[in-house]
């Protein structure tokens, strides 16, 4: 870890630690209004009648918005164009989130008091909250064409004969709950009218498509929507539904003065996506000496009440059914059902967090029924370089599967070599894959502009979102560096606004330290390669006999400060402003049996972790978890531990303490009092995170994110590790402390643990 | 109808106008611009809205802003700034114990506190201690580590 | 949203008892107020008054009555932490209001706020129960003392009246060596609302139990004593066969039901888990 690495971040974290970061919900300005949003009370009903009139008598009201009043498109999605932004009268609500009208007043008070005002009648429709009973025939249909919002189709090889040719076969049932992202910051914006149009301050996870959708919705021209992308207070996926932007630019339009919009917790968990839940049949087979023969999943999720990322979503995480794994025969059929449920869209992984803890539950099952050492099975039938995927292609090159599990083997002093090394094992594994960067052929590019300041100073111009993951510190750290080491202070982040700055896509899919990362290094290079050409003249040398370090320029005969070379560069009036766009290689869409080269590159990562399991409450304690990362070439090792830790401790959290719960359609676990994610004494007394990787053949870093990989082995490694140390199997997460023990009760009884059906309850 | 308020924030006298209902968090931010304090959840479950009253850490999001008639408040900004950071700033800004940073202004505060009872608090002091501080990101080990790194520095300054 | 439309500061606990009169059942008490504002804030609701307590000094104070502590209704579960004399007498009191929340909830949290907010899982009144505890209630009659044990008539119902306060606990000092213990079970290893808790509270006279009191938290409409359970412990020196037939009769006294932290049936086994876990403790304690 280089002095660099650590003051790029010491930079950023200094400014959150005096209290001087401004989030979105920090943003006044005198005189503002403050908008809120009315919902409707049940998750499913046509809305007959709403009159705002008493509302608008309310004092300090300042602007009532409905759907009538919506200038330009009235439906959006990521998908489908199923979700209104606010609902019309004669048109279905579909969830409690729906929004029916939006209040400006003088006060939050004042609004909040006009909302009780607001008269609606609704005709309530029967509903659909689980997946049972959302496919059931005869069902309440969500949308017109059926509750059947996709139907994604893998194969690959033939099943039966996969699992013909299997000596053991391992059937079971899991279940897997939605998850509230929970990130500390719930939803804000603010929005100023502009002289044509409005300026929107918000904590989104892409300005770029903020501003495209309140265009669109706004009905006016891209220059007169200025996005302004503040850093929020984590997002992990939640920050992601553009809603709060899209009420926000409403209401400033019609109030013509200032609007601020943020969401208290019981709101911010009613108002956005969830994770999707699931539930998923597996049947995996293998031969005798641990190779794999077939895997056969059969998934069927829950998208809530629109589409969201749901068809995607489980696509992507569908292609995960074979694992880390070369299984030459592999279907899967997975269901994506439309309920009246809270919609469901992305949160980091995108699902692959549920295929894995499946999979390798499946995988840890057919070690313990072939007496296999789980982390040996899994070294037999890991991907290598060429491996064919069930996709169809062989996995993109830096296949680095096999260096985490012989890094965690090595750790633990585990021969992977010996056949006949003893199964039994205190630790829990797994070892997983993550698809990085865009997909399904969707173009992934990322645009920045770096550009001197009168100060010396580069600044970067890139439009996107930073919620914590330490983009800002990567990114002027990476400048630095390619400048020749400059010091940090040397570069500057810029406002993420449209206005100013060029697109760098969505904060998602783990892809800026590749994306982004390698437009401003490239942009760097040419930057650096017109200092060195002046410099040169300057030194009356030539660019390549010149070194640049620190700010210092020098060949074997002079030097020069940086500064000169800069002055000299605004004396000449030579621009050393440079636009560059790093496109990355191309993937393909799928076919419709699941064919194609959707993905470009992977994260892999094993992890290992050591637990306790209170055996008369089952209550869980994990004591220790170890990572092994490969993700390429590290561009800052400390900000991707940081990364590694965080994504652990949320695994840790997925796997025993969250389940988002709602009751008809209406959220139970509805604040952090019930919906419980990890607290410090929940954390484990050690985490260690070990990079393992090397530089891939990927734009000029060779780098590939880790923000996702970095929470999907957890879970998987924990309830396997509940296994190891009890022998009781879980097939539901979390495993709170009375699924644990009813697990205990259960496999206590059983001699040898057979195939089975999952526990219901 | 409004009520003056009289109370110290970071060592400075302040009055301000508050309804009777107001809570101490939205005096602190909204009408005397303490935007360092934060709020997550407004039922003292994420301690966002941590500040030391007369030295104590509480919830401001739970206390009444009439309350605090006559009392001391520490907030963020009063721990330190720019020019003379607070020890446990410079810490978890060196141990990268920040991530989003929305959480850490309440983190820092309720160590502050700890450490000004304990000053070599074990781990599990510290813990303890931090119990009603959640991070989403997943910032704790380093926060352990910085509030153990700081209260190292505090003892051989002789605990100043 | 504010809460409340009038912030009344009374000065003497008789300056309280009539601004109570006056607003007729619409005000609202305010110890430490944590409970108050959470519940107040999860039901948009707004009352007409809040009467806060912190301002009458009398309640802030713990006294030593030489035959009983009493401990004011605006002591903060923080101060009494810091209290050694009652550490030295009730240590699994202690031991229960360290998991009360956090930090910042026990700095502004009051021991009497959790006995009237009458929650059945409540961690402080579990202790008070095997301690024998009394609260003390005030009116414009004067002040009447009603047992721990029948102050509960249901969650978030109490003994109190309408026109009444409770301005002070009471835990009578023993005179025979007791020994106690507190157990609770969380659904994650802190800032949890008990599934299940239990407070024991055992009396040695050479080497034999002489008296006992076992409380059950979370698992009916209140907390309950286990008055089979307790009564089987006498005589005996705690061996592991009697401490398991308590853990029996715990169970069997407990009323637990389904609910978003687990179910009826978990519930009811972890009563004989946490009921013999707690009586080990007495046991260990007393012996080692």
């Amino acid at each position: 870890m280089t002095e660099l690495e650590r003051e790029a971040i010491r930079i950023a974290d200094m400014k959150r630690a005096l209290g001087e970061m401004r989030f979105p919900s920090d943003i006044y300005r005198p005189g503002n209004l403050e908008g809120v949003v009315v919902r409707s009370p049940i998750p499913h009903g046509r809305l007959t009648r709403l009159d705002v009139q008493a509302a608008l008598q309310m004092p300090g009201v300042r602007a009532i918005v409905t759907a009538d009043d919506i200038p330009g498109i009235k439906y959006f999605g990521k998908m489908v164009q199923d979700t209104p932004i606010l609902v019309q009268v004669g048109n279905k609500v579909n969830s409690v989130l729906d929004a029916i009208c939006l209040i400006s007043a003088d006060t939050e008070d004042q609004a909040r008091s006009a909302a009780k005002q607001i008269a609606m009648d609704f005709e309530p429709l029967p509903a659909v909250f689980s997946l049972e009973e959302s496919m059931a025939p005869e069902a309440p249909q969500v949308h017109e064409g059926g509750n059947l919002a996709r139907h994604f189709r893998l194969r690959h090889g033939d099943l039966d004969q996969g699992l013909t040719v299997a000596d053991v076969i391992v059937e079971a049932e899991y279940q897997i709950p939605a998850i509230e992202h929970a990130f500390m910051e719930t939803e804000a914006a603010f929005g100023e009218p502009t002289e044509h149009g409005v300026r929107i301050f918000v904590g989104s996870q892409n300005p770029y498509l903020e501003r495209e959708l309140t265009q669109a919705v706004l009905d006016l021209p891209e220059t007169h929507v200025e996005i302004i992308d503040v850093g929020a207070g984590g997002g992990f996926g939640g920050k992601d539904d553009s809603l709060i932007t899209l009420y926000v630019a409403l209401l400033t339009r019609y109030s013509r003065k200032p609007v601020r919009m943020v969401w208290e917790r019981r709101e911010s968990i009613r108002g956005h996506s969830k994770r999707h839940a699931m539930q998923i049949k597996a049947t995996t087979g293998a031969t005798r000496d641990g190779y794999l023969t077939a895997m056969r999943l059969e998934i069927t999720a829950d998208t809530g009440s629109y589409a969201h990322w749901g068809p995607a979503v489980l696509t992507f995480a569908s292609l995960g059914a074979s694992g880390v794994y070369e299984i030459p025969n592999v279907w899967v059929d997975t269901y994506v059902v439309y309920t009246h449920n809270i919609m469901s869209g992305a949160m980091r992984a995108w699902g692959n967090q549920a295929i894995a803890f499946v999979v390798e539950a499946q995988v840890d099952q057919i070690a313990a029924k072939l007496g296999i050492h789980p982390l040996r099975l899994r070294w037999l039938n890991a991907l290598r370089e060429g491996s064919p995927m069930a996709s169809g292609r062989s996995a993109p090159p830096g296949v680095g599967v096999r260096r985490t599990i012989e890094a965690a083997a090595n750790r633990y002093g585990i021969d992977l070599r010996d056949a006949n090394l003893s199964p039994s094992s205190p630790f829990g594994f797994a070892t997983v894959m993550q698809g990085v960067n865009y997909h399904f052929g969707y173009e992934d590019a990322a645009e920045v502009v770096i550009a001197l300041a009168e100060d010396d100073i580069f600044q970067v111009y890139t439009a996107t979102s930073d919620l914590g993951q330490g983009l800002e510190a990567e990114i002027r750290l990476l400048l630095a560096r390619a400048l020749g080491d400059l010091p940090i202070e040397k570069t500057r982040w810029m406002p993420q606004s449209t206005a100013t700055s060029p697109n760098a896509g969505s904060t998602g899919a783990s892809r800026h330290t590749a994306l982004t990362g390698n437009a401003v290094w490239g942009a760097g290079m040419q930057i650096k390669r017109k200092i060195l050409t002046l410099a040169a003249e300057m030194m009356g040398s030539s660019p390549d006999q010149i070194e640049m370090h620190g700010s210092q320029l020098w060949d074997s005969k002079s030097e020069l400060h940086l500064s000169e070379v800069l002055a000299e560069a605004r004396r000449r009036e030579i621009p050393l402003d440079v636009r560059y766009r790093f496109v990355a290689p191309p993937t393909t869409a799928i076919d419709e049996d699941g064919q194609g080269y959707p993905v470009n590159q992977y994260t892999y990562g094993t992890q290992v972790v050591q637990l306790e399991v209170d055996e008369l409450t089952g209550l869980v304690r994990t004591k220790q978890v170890d990572a092994f990362i490969d993700a390429g070439r590290i561009m800052n090792h400390l900000g991707a531990k940081k990364q590694s830790e965080g994504g652990i401790i949320m695994g840790l959290g997925y796997a025993l303490t969250e389940e988002f719960v709602s009751e008809e359609g209406m959220p139970l676990t509805d604040s952090l009092a019930t919906f419980l994610i990890p607290t410090i004494c929940d954390s484990p007394m050690e985490i260690n995170t070990e990079f393992v990787g090397e530089p891939i053949p990927f734009g000029y870093l060779g780098a590939r994110g880790l923000a996702e990989l970095a929470m999907v082995p957890t879970a998987p490694a924990i309830l396997n590790a509940i296994f190891a140390v009890t022998g009781a199997r879980l097939f539901r997460i979390p495993a709170t402390p009375e699924r644990v023990l009813n697990a205990l009760e259960r496999d206590s009884t059983l001699d040898g643990g057979n195939s089975h059906e999952g526990e219901k309850a | 109808m409004e009520r003056i308020l009289k109370f110290t924030v970071n060592d400075k006298e302040v009055k301000v106008q508050v309804y009777p209902g107001e809570m101490l968090v939205d005096v602190l931010r909204e009408r005397l611009g303490f935007l360092g304090t934060k709020i997550g959840c407004r039922e003292g479950e994420c301690g966002a809205c941590t500040v030391l009253l007369d030295g104590q850490a509480v919830n401001s999001c739970l206390v009444p802003a009439l309350r605090v008639e006559g009392r001391h408040l520490t907030t963020i900004e009063g721990l330190g700034d720019e020019h003379s950071p607070h020890l446990l700033q410079v810490a978890f800004a060196a141990e990268g114990a920040v991530q989003c940073g929305y959480c850490t202004p309440g983190f820092i505060l309720a160590a502050a506190a700890l450490l000004d009872n304990n000053l070599n608090p074990t781990e599990a002091e510290i813990r303890h201690a931090l119990t009603g501080n959640l991070c989403r990101c997943g910032t704790y080990p380093r926060v352990i580590r910085a509030i153990q790194k700081v209260s190292k520095q505090m003892g051989r300054m002789g605990g100043s | 949203m504010f809460h409340w439309q009038a912030y009344e500061s009374p000065s003497t606990v008789n300056d309280a008892l009539t601004l109570l009169h006056d607003y007729q059942g619409g005000a609202a008490l305010m110890a430490g107020g944590t409970d108050l504002l959470i519940d107040l804030n999860r039901k948009d609701a707004v009352v007409p008054a809040v009467i806060d307590l912190m301002t009458i000094p009398e309640l802030q104070q713990i006294t030593d009555e030489d035959e009983y502590w009493e401990i004011g209704a605006t002591v903060t579960l923080s101060q009494l932490l810091r209290h050694q004399e009652l550490t030295r007498l009730a240590p699994h009191l202690m031991q229960a209001l360290l998991v009360i929340g956090s930090v910042q909830i026990r700095n502004s949290a009051t021991l009497v706020g959790n006995v009237t907010n009458a929650s059945p899982a409540a961690d402080g009144v579990l202790p008070l129960l095997t301690l024998d505890a009394a609260v003390i209630i005030a009116s414009a009659h004067g002040e009447r003392v009603i047992p721990m044990d029948s102050f509960f008539h249901g969650p978030r119902a109490t003994a109190c009246g309408i026109e009444e306060m409770v301005i002070a606990l009471r835990i009578p000092k023993p005179s025979l060596y007791w020994v106690g213990a507190f157990e609770k079970l969380g659904l994650r290893q802190a800032m949890a609302i008990a599934v299940v808790n239990v407070a024991g509270n055992v009396a040695w006279v050479n080497g034999k139990v002489e008296s006992a009191r076992l409380a059950l938290g979370s698992v009916g409409p209140t907390p309950l004593l286990a008055e089979q359970a307790s009564q089987c412990l006498l005589g005996t020196g705690l061996e592991d066969k009697v401490i398991k037939k308590a853990g029996s009769l715990a169970q069997e006294t407990a009323r637990p039901i389904d609910d978003i932290r687990g179910s009826a049936s978990y519930r009811s086994k972890m009563v004989r888990v946490l009921t013999v876990r707690c009586l080990q403790r007495i046991r260990a304690q007393y012996v080692g």
